[in-house]
């Protein structure tokens, strides 16, 4: 009876530590194939299968989460009225039972918008409708209004992949999208295929190298103790290899996102996520 | 006696590259290029890892770059300062197991003080395709460009160096 009792103890305790080998390099990671044959990865795998396990868990609880209170945020801002008419983009898009476009915004962008006669984001997208629409000012790009109301429109795609389209005036911004993915940057001249595709699962600076998909953008950062939009975390990638880093909505970044949105498919959007 | 033959196959080698067509930067380096292939070539069927000893050999860095020995407790520093080498981001090292989240994209540096001589750490430093063409490791010094173009500055590579020296 004894003996139970202290392999019950000695159990309890050890299982204190089990959450503490987050590192496990022969950790099995659930993939999938990519949409395309001309995809470069042979397999997709989401951001959350190379992040600890205890990170894994706060983004799946939407209660734990720490970058959804900007959801909610969102959508406060959603309906809030504003401009000399006192609209919302409820007024005209309605709540988030609306239209299937809304619930897909988050999905289709970045993509060539006909008026601007350019391939923009969905902050871009966002700016030009409050503009012309509403008669407000437009939100900075990392304002805490514009990455809740990206974080907001982010969650109602969750579980769809990305819908970007490739084909025809995105084929520019898409080709050198890839073309910059490809390239050498920075000090360490290092590009993101160097490691994003052939060295994902990796151990490097801490982390597990992952396979730089988007879709858990905008992201609670937990070593930045902040929410990031993809763009900021595009920064953080120059500055890692000693790069200058761009302005965020750089023409840059936007070829950059279109093309990241392309080869992340067919994995679901899991915005907003955390990441270590 | 077993290994007589192909040495003198390879003395012969070696000698024939005196009027190599091979075209490069100047003579010398011709000669220099002919007979690392030539031996590379024979030497694989004497010995295993022969190539790859002949070919790190002549290809190393056997000055210092400052004409100094460096400091390997600088050299510590600079190893694991994530602002300078950053090296434990991508290595282990055993020596500096205190320091947790050591990478695991390149071999681990245990040893290597034994396994290469100084010419041939600094040549890893400075430029490490010249023994791993494929190598996603960057180059850490460039004497050409400003010390801004270089991510290290030749004293650092020396201090470097002698660390590694070190772990054996």
């Amino acid at each position: 009876m004894q003996a139970t009792y202290i392999a019950a103890l000695v159990l309890a305790v050890a299982s204190l530590f089990a959450g503490n080998s987050v590192y496990a390099d022969t950790e099995i990671r659930r993939s999938i194939a990519p949409a395309e044959s001309t995809n470069p990865l042979k397999e997709l795998i989401q951001g959350a299968e190379f992040i600890p396990a205890q990170i894994r868990a706060q983004q799946a609880d939407d209660f734990d989460n720490p970058a959804f209170s900007y959801v909610e945020s969102g959508e406060i801002l959603w309906g809030t009225p504003e401009g000399p008419a006192g609209k919302s983009c409820q007024t005209c898009h309605g709540g988030d039972q609306s239209p299937i476009s809304i619930k897909r915004a988050a999905a289709n962008y970045p993509k060539y918008f006909g008026e601007s006669r350019q391939v923009i984001s969905l902050s871009s997208r966002i700016n030009i409708c409050r503009k012309k629409n509403i008669g407000a000012a437009p939100w900075g790009e990392d304002s805490t209004e514009m990455v809740s109301l990206l974080a907001y429109l982010g969650s109602l795609g969750r579980g769809a992949p990305s819908a970007v389209d490739v084909e025809g005036l995105n084929a520019p911004v898409f080709e050198h999208g890839q073309k910059l993915f490809e390239t050498k940057l920075g000090l360490l001249q290092l590009s993101c295929a160097q490691c994003h595709n052939n060295n994902y699962g990796q151990k490097f600076g801490g982390d597990i190298v992952s396979q730089g998909h988007p879709l858990s953008y905008p992201s609670f950062k937990v070593s930045e103790n902040r929410v990031i939009t993809l763009h900021e975390r595009f920064q953080m990638c120059n500055r890692l290899v000693r790069a200058e880093p761009q302005q965020l909505n750089a023409p840059d970044y936007v070829a950059l996102e279109l093309y990241l949105s392309w080869r992340s498919k067919s994995l679901p959007i899991t915005a907003p996520g955390v990441r270590p | 006696m077993a290994g007589s033959p192909r040495r003198i196959a390879l003395l012969l080698a070696l000698t024939a590259c005196g009027g190599s067509s091979i075209v490069s930067a100047t003579p010398a380096a011709n000669a220099a290029e002919c007979k690392r292939k030539a031996a590379g070539f024979y030497l694989q069927f004497a010995d295993e890892g022969g190539a790859k000893k002949l070919s790190m050999s002549l290809q190393a860095m056997p000055a210092s770059l400052t004409g100094a020995f460096g400091d390997p407790e600088r050299g510590k520093e600079i190893l694991t300062n994530r602002q300078k080498g950053d090296c434990l981001s991508c290595h282990k090292v055993s020596a500096l197991s205190s320091i947790a989240d050591q990478g695991g994209i390149g071999p681990s540096l245990d040893g290597c003080g034994s396994r290469y001589d100084d010419g041939q750490l600094r040549q890893m430093i400075v430029n490490p395709k010249a023994y791993f063409p494929n190598t996603i490791m960057p180059s850490y010094y460039s004497p050409d460009g400003a010390s801004e173009a270089s991510v290290l500055t030749a004293p650092e590579v020396e201090d470097l160096v002698s660390y590694m020296k070190t772990l054996k």
